[in-house]
């Protein structure tokens, strides 16, 4: 090939990407800009038409039902990421301590932590209803009488709701930070290990002073999916809760919906939308960034 | 061997399905010339789980398409849940893409008059005025047309254990006094819906219209949040609260939206009274239920006439289309609507009919005692609002009073929450 | 010693908490209905029986929804994997003229996976609406594989990165147009690959559940994920039981997939996490 000579087609990247982009424009982008759009209008229903305004991003400022679910998405965020690191975190380390002494049965343990990522969201939702039946015929309910309980309060009131709807994400989460964790763990020289034996470091130090520290990039990273995964939390609170009692778990893709499909009001819900949006693409760039790190190390 | 197991799985997924996957959402054959598209309620329909209506429907709707060899009927159905069907319904309507006949909940029929046809020259006015009030006001529309059939209805009443309750209370005094009682016994006192949804408004509104609160004006603008219907909503959601703070009733009312999620409560035998819908009674035994239910009118603030809400399915045509327009006419007619059908179609649901002439006529059902004295209480019946705003009134309700249950807010700030969000 | 057996301790408890909802939830499902409020409750039913998943596969729309989603599923796959296998070729093996725009792509690949779909899924449902789209399969397939190509792409970027440059050369060299060594010798050496992001396409895509909930309104069109909610709440009868054996067969696909190809799906997370 002379310098002067074009590439040829094939070797051009942008033609063999055209479909996928081609797809994205259409499916994606266009939408992306078109909720961006709608978020500046007042729009409501199809037959209405809508003028341009900010009066969707005022309102929602104002609103305290937005001011809630502001304050229910931090709580639901904060405590699923604490709780899925922190089991991922242990039942890593207690499936490579087993692998490390031969125990059989660390494949099956794995095989079914992994069972909660599995199931779709709406199961899981259905699978929690059923186990938090407050009357004497569930079971949850029951163990909660024979350790004194009398009046069990499950999904009836505001707080105990917000509990159980963050301890079925947690349940249904643990098994992706678990996998994360464990890829990790595995990818840890031995010779730390030993060095810290050698050392005179116990089980406990070692977890602290060797496998932590080496974990930091991907807990980081793991840190930055779940938030994300749960504030996109849709189909696991729907059967769950629906949302209630009242509002105290209605998460943020809940609260779009119900604004735009229990009371058509577009813009507001569309406003809402572009805010979870930006707050996903700042995510991405910061996981993004971070994998650039940790691949470099 | 990893192929071995992938074949084995896809086996397996495949054997899970039936060689006759059950469809039958197409009555009539694909040739017919004139196809009808038509949006069932699944609990008036040949899917309902209850066995009488199952039957009803399916035989009724297969002998009416085999005397049509003309007519394919393509039949979908609503979600169960009830808001977001209408809702959707609506859109479609809106978009006109709505089906040619649909079942429309009573309480929604508002948001539809302007998009439904009207069936004035298929229904004369004796015809009409042969339905029972609140249902003749119902069907038609602003302008004076008939938008809908309204087919069957149904009221709401205390239900009490003979056997635990001797004398069935008359207001809330009594009921909290006797609930909270009962409740001491580890039994619970009363139960009632109190979520998200429908059934816990409805089964509550009697308590508001007795003591003359009203939703909306003439005009069909809220008004519940000023004066005397501020003050009876005020009272309802604080005697609300008292059932709970009593003991009278326990907080998981707040996860019971419908009448139907009582059932399994009601089945393990502890409940001693509960606010319900009169269709509860026929379903319970089928249920399995041995307890023996008595039937009052439900308690109101003070002493005084019976007050009960109306509730019921209808009929509406939103195709154009005069030919068709009539075929779905004469559907509905042989299926629910004429007298001889209204009165074998709510015997099969144990609904109540809405033609005074079947309610004062000579069939089994309507002489049978507790479904006479269901007839009886139609006298005191009102329906909900005709008003378009209704449904959202009702959302905002089930917010307030789920709130009150739960302790999150106090009536007055519930009602206030729930009065701004509607006021704008 | 005493290590080992806090460590079994430890699998049976973790074991117990993973498993004891889905046992629970089985144990609902095989019950006759006078059974259903035992009190007190038993995990295992005294009267054990299967009525309630003949009556779902028979008398409900559930093997209708399960049929829909193999469809959604099968065609997704399929369409976002010819997508992008090209798409990663291009990624992994191709100059880009302007170095700077391949991590741009990669950023905006995950960007499409990190955003909520709800936030097309409301535009979308406007623009359907007015093209009449709404309650089409093809269209709901269509977003998924623009959900999920992206995705597709990612990973199989990672695995051709792996594939020695010199296998591609070889083939060139031998006269190879850059399509037929795509075709001929790259994809079978990416064969692991290829399964493992089918598998895992195939399982997101088994439970995706915004997209079909806000562009599907016919009930006969749910995949499974969305047609399970009819299930629970019944307006006229008690339904836990058929809810319960609603719920275990809707999972049973994705859960014995999952078990039989076990190994694979765990190497391909694993490999993914590493990756990123």
């Amino acid at each position: 090939m002379t310098a002067g000579q074009r590439r040829p087609i094939e070797d051009r990247p942008f033609v063999w990407l055209a479909p996928l982009f081609l797809l994205l424009a259409v499916l994606y982008l266009y939408p992306l800009i078109d909720v961006t759009r709608l978020s500046l209008t007042d729009a409501t229903d199809a037959a209405t038409p809508a003028h341009y305004t900010f009066a969707s991003y005022r309102s929602l400022l104002g609103s305290s039902e937005f001011l809630a679910m502001t304050r229910v998405a931090l709580i639901f965020v904060a405590a699923s990421i604490a709780g899925q690191l922190v089991f991922g975190l242990l039942i890593a380390a207690l499936v490579c301590a087993g692998e490390r002494r031969r125990l059989p049965g660390a494949a099956l343990v794995r095989a079914i932590v992994l069972v909660g990522w599995v199931l779709p969201g709406v199961v899981i939702g259905i699978i929690w209803k059923l186990l938090l039946d407050e009357s004497g015929a569930g079971i949850i309910a029951y163990a909660a009488s024979l350790l004194g309980g009398r009046n069990p309060t499950f999904l009836s009131a505001p707080g105990p709701a917000l509990f159980w709807v963050t301890m079925a994400n947690i349940w249904r989460g643990t098994a992706f930070s678990m996998i994360m964790q464990y890829a990790g763990m595995k990818t840890v020289p031995p010779e730390l290990y030993e060095a810290a034996t050698v050392d005179g470091a116990g089980a406990l130090q070692k977890f602290r002073h060797v496998t932590l520290p080496s974990l930091r990039g991907i807990l980081l990273i793991n840190l930055v999916l779940i938030t994300i995964a749960t504030l996109n939390t849709f189909d696991m609170v729907l059967p769950l809760t629906g949302g209630g009692p009242g509002r105290a778990t209605e998460v943020v893709a809940l609260y779009i919906y119900h604004l735009v499909f229990s009371e058509f009001q577009f813009g507001r819900g569309a406003a809402v939308a572009v805010v979870l949006m930006a707050i996903g693409l700042a995510l991405s760039a910061c996981y993004a960034r971070m994998l650039r790190r940790e691949r470099a190390a | 061997m990893n192929r071995r197991h992938t074949l084995f799985a896809v086996l397996a997924v495949v054997a899970l399905m039936p060689a006759g996957i059950a469809c039958a959402d197409q009555y009539g054959s694909d040739s017919a010339p004139i196809h009808i598209s038509w949006q069932m309620q699944p609990t008036q329909s040949p899917k309902s789980s209850v066995p009488t209506v199952k039957d009803y429907y399916q035989s009724h709707i297969e002998a009416w398409v085999k005397a049509h060899p003309d007519v394919m009927l393509d039949v979908t159905f609503n979600s169960t849940d009830i808001n977001a069907s209408m809702t959707r319904m609506q859109e479609q309507a809106a978009t006109g893409r709505a089906p040619d006949v649909a079942m429309l909940d009573s309480f929604f029929l508002s948001r539809f008059y302007q998009f439904v046809q009207p069936l004035d020259r298929f229904y004369g006015p004796d015809q009409v005025d042969d339905f029972v009030a609140f249902a003749r006001n119902g069907m038609r529309g602003p302008d004076g047309k008939l938008k809908a059939l309204w087919v069957n209805t149904d009221v709401r009443v205390l239900y009490y254990r003979k056997d635990l309750v001797a004398n069935p209370p008359k207001t809330w005094d009594e009921l909290i006094a006797q609930a909270a009682e009962l409740s001491k016994r580890g039994l619970t006192g009363y139960l009632y819906p109190g979520g998200r949804g429908e059934g816990a408004v409805m089964e509550h509104l009697p308590m508001f219209w007795a003591q003359g609160g009203e939703l909306v004006d003439a005009a069909g603008k809220p008004v519940f949040g000023e004066g005397r219907n501020r003050a009876a909503m005020l009272n309802l959601l604080g005697f609300l609260k008292r059932t709970i703070d009593t003991g009278a009733s326990p907080n998981r009312v707040v996860n019971y939206r419908f009448e139907a999620d009582l059932y399994p409560e009601i089945l393990q035998g502890k409940v001693a009274m509960f606010l319900g819908g009169n269709w509860m009674a026929k379903q319970l035994r089928e249920l399995g239920d041995k307890s023996d239910w008595g039937v009052a009118p439900i308690p109101l603030m003070t002493q005084g006439d019976p007050v009960t809400a109306a509730g019921g399915w209808t009929y509406a045509v939103f195709t154009p289309d005069a030919k068709k327009q009539a075929i779905i006419v004469d559907l509905i007619n042989s299926l629910v609507a004429d007298p001889a059908a209204m009165a074998a179609s709510t015997a099969a649901l144990s609904n109540l009919p809405t033609r005074m002439s079947v309610a004062q006529g000579d069939s089994a059902y309507v002489k049978d005692p507790t479904v006479h004295g269901f007839l009886t209480l139609l006298r005191y019946a009102r329906a909900r609002p005709g008003a378009a705003i209704y449904p959202s009134i009702s959302t905002e309700l089930q917010v307030a009073m789920s709130e009150v249950i739960t302790g999150q807010q106090s009536p007055e700030a519930a009602l206030d929450q729930a009065w701004h969000k509607l006021a704008q | 010693m005493a290590g080992s057996a806090a460590i079994y301790a430890g699998y049976i408890v973790v074991a117990l908490i993973f498993l004891f909802p889905l046992l629970w939830v089985a144990s609902l499902s095989l019950r006759p209905m006078a059974e259903l409020f035992a009190f007190p409750p038993r995990l295992v039913p005294e009267h054990p029986t299967l009525a309630a998943y003949r009556d779902v596969l028979a008398g409900s729309p559930l093997a209708r929804y399960l049929l829909n989603s193999v469809k959604l599923v099968s065609a997704t796959v399929l369409c976002a994997l010819a997508i992008a296998v090209p798409s990663a070729y291009a990624l992994s093996c191709l100059r880009f003229r302007r170095p700077l725009l391949k991590p741009v792509v990669m950023l905006g690949m995950l960007a499409v996976q990190l955003i909520s779909p709800l936030v097309i899924a409301l535009p979308l449902y406007r623009w359907f609406s007015g093209l009449g789209l709404i309650n089409s399969h093809t269209a709901v397939v269509l977003v998924y594989v623009a959900l999920s190509a992206p995705f597709a792409t990612w990973m199989l970027t990672g695995f051709l990165d792996t594939v020695p440059v010199a296998l591609d050369e070889a083939a060139r060299i031998d006269g190879c147009s850059r399509l037929q060594s795509l075709l001929r010798v790259l994809l079978p050496v990416m064969l692991p690959g290829l399964a493992a992001t089918a598998i895992l396409l195939a399982i997101s895509t088994w439970g995706q559940f915004i997209v079909p909930f806000v562009l599907l309104t016919r009930s006969d069109l749910y995949p499974v994920s969305v047609g399970i909610l009819d299930f629970q709440s019944s307006m006229d009868s008690v339904s836990t039981h058929l809810l319960a054996a609603a719920a275990i067969l809707s999972a049973l696909p994705a859960m014995l997939t999952f078990l039989v190809l076990q190994r694979f799906i765990v190497g391909a997370l694993t490999a993914g996490a590493v990756k990123g």
